[in-house]
Parts: structure tokens; sequence; C-alpha cells
């Protein structure tokens, strides 16, 4: 998640923008510099970074400003898309495939505003942005991750049908401090053989989610 | 299977054996772009090959014609074929009413729409020199 990568500067711009993926509650569409207040919002709730290894804590609007620098930069390769509720266009957090050193790997990222933790959200999006990759990308093969004591992260990913590869210490760098990580890995191959179930959450109104207003 | 779908051999059929078929067409009237169809033997079910096997119709149809949009349906009920269909990138558009030779009637069915533009963005950016 946001994990580092070292950028391949020999790639040519490419244009993500007309990326538009709706799902049952949700819409997907690249991050922009719109999404900075209730980015910077939702990232005041520190339990986020905590679960991500490159989220600076406390997150400044400076931060957010950096970050979409680098997405819309000439040679970025990475798509991040903001996860907003279609019905009412709430930001509510960002999932991303980034580029690898490898040409064949993307490595998954998500967070997601902590009021909307719980009712499938996550499995909802990254489900949505998986189709579209194996339905499209060459790029044959997806890995991720999440620190163990995050379980949460952890069924999202199986869920998806990602499995276990590696298990090791990882920096985060909101908690300065290593942390048991655990990477996770999933083929196209497995991803078409997998019956992704839908989430019992899928079916919850996400609107009565939405209850707490904007409290941060 | 279309020629050049490397992937979608069933480990456990005969090569060359047929375990199902895949179309694309004229979409229903007040539709543009193209549709497409499947099915697939049962005991081929569940492995990926549906989706597998419409990938790369898909490709083929926005690679050789201009088509702006590629049109599947499938009915309400059937969980399984909206997951091949979503597992293709298609996204719901509307509910509407079908005929069913099968059921020798109407029935209600989810219409989903693959738009090139998105087909293009995510070629180009997941092409694996890129």
């Amino acid at each position: 998640m946001h994990n580092a990568h070292i950028p391949d500067h020999t790639a040519s711009a490419i244009d993500t923008g007309h990326v538009d993926i709706t799902t049952d509650r949700l819409r997907l569409q690249p991050l922009k510099h719109e999404h900075k207040e209730a980015a910077v919002a939702l990232l005041a709730e520190k339990d986020i970074a905590k679960c991500l290894a490159n989220m600076p804590s406390p997150y400044s609007e400076a931060d957010f400003d950096e970050f979409i620098q680098i997405v819309h930069a000439e040679d970025n390769k990475d798509l991040v898309l903001a996860i907003t509720n279609w019905q009412d266009g709430a930001f509510l957090g960002v999932v991303s495939l980034q580029a690898t050193q490898s040409p064949d790997v993307v490595e998954l990222g998500y967070w997601l505003g902590k009021p909307y933790w719980g009712i499938g959200i996550m499995k909802e999006a990254t489900m949505a942005l998986i189709d579209q990759h194996f339905a499209v990308s060459e790029k044959s093969m997806i890995r991720a991750g999440y620190f163990t004591d995050n379980p949460a992260s952890g069924n999202v990913l199986r869920f998806l049908g990602f499995r276990d590869i590696n298990e090791q210490k990882v920096y985060s760098l909101a908690r300065k401090m290593e942390v048991d990580h655990r990477d996770m890995e999933l083929t196209r191959e497995a991803y078409l053989g997998t019956e992704q179930k839908p989430d019992a959450g899928r079916q919850r109104d996400l609107a009565r989610s939405t209850s707490y207003s904007m409290n941060y | 299977m279309l020629p050049g779908d490397k992937t979608s051999k069933n480990p456990s059929s005969s090569e060359g054996e047929i375990i199902g078929a895949c179309r694309f067409g004229k979409p229903h009237e007040g539709y543009e772009g193209f549709e497409i169809g499947y099915w697939l033997g049962q005991p081929f079910w569940g492995q990926g090959h549906a989706a597998d096997a419409c990938h790369a119709l898909i490709d083929h149809i926005f690679n050789t014609t201009n088509a702006q949009s590629i049109w599947v349906s499938c009915r309400v009920t059937n969980l399984r074929s909206r997951r091949v269909i979503e597992k293709c990138g298609f996204q719901f558009r509307e509910s509407g009413m079908s005929h069913s030779v099968a059921l020798g009637g109407m029935s209600p069915v989810e219409r989903f729409v693959l738009d090139r533009q998105i087909w293009e963005s995510l070629k180009a950016w997941g092409r694996a020199d890129a």
C-alpha cells in the first residue's frame, strides 16, 4: 500500500484521464486537486496512515499537493483513482495500481476513510479496478501487502483471490518503526478462475453509513 | 474460441474440443456498436474460460472495427454470468426485458456496456512494455 517503488523515467506519458468505473455504490475516477480538502480531512484520522507504509502522519495539504504532483507528472505510470459515492460524489478514499520495476507486475494500494470501514467498500472498489485491469492490461501479476495487525486489509486481498507469498518487516512512515507485513500476489489466471461472491456489505445503503457527516 | 486465444484451452478437455462459444454482432435496435454473447459447457464453468474468451473477443472488436461501445446482457438471475461480464470490464447501464428462446417469452435482463475510451486508456496504460 503506497509502497515505494523506483520510477522508470523512460516511461512516456499515458493518458488515463478517461478511466471512469462505476459500481453498485461507487465511482472510480482519476485523483484530482479537487479531492484535497476531503482527503486531508479523512486522513486526520491517524489510524489510516498506521495501516500504510509511506503515508505521512500527520497529513497536510502540502503532502497531498506533493502526491498529486507525482501522479500528474509527465513520466507517471501509476493509475491513482479517487473512490467516490456515485450518488452524491462524496470522496471516500483512494485505490491505485502502481507500476513496478518488473514490466509484468503492478502493485495494488488503497486507503479508505474510517467512517466507511466495515461495509465492503474496499472489496467493491478493488474488485471493479482489478476486473478492468485484467480485462484489458497485458500486465498479468498484481502484488499487494498489508501490515498483519490490520486483518481487514488481508480480508480484502483474500476475497479477491490474492495468496500469501512472504512475510517481512516493512518500515511504516507513520509509526516510525518496522512492522510485520505480509506480501501477497494475484495472477490473472487465478483471478479469472476465482468466484468473488458479492460481499454482504455491498447490499447495504452507503447513504446510511455517511450519517456521520463531516465531523472531522 | 477465437484464433490466437492461447489461454482458453481446458487441460481436462482434449486438444481442440469445443467447450463453448462466443460471438459478436449487431446490437439490439437503438444501441450503437456491437453486442457480444457467449455460452460455456457446464463442465467448464468456474475456471475463468468465459471471461478469458470474452477478453479476446473484446480486443478483436476494438482492434478491427471503429465501434465506440460493446454491449452485453444477462438474465437478472444469472449471477455467474454477471461476474463474467464484470470481469470483462463492462459496466451496468440499465435493466430491461429480452426475448428468451429457451424460456419461450420475455425475461428480465441487465444490460452492460464497455466504452472504447476506457478500453484504450487502460490498454495503453497496461502494455507490458510501457
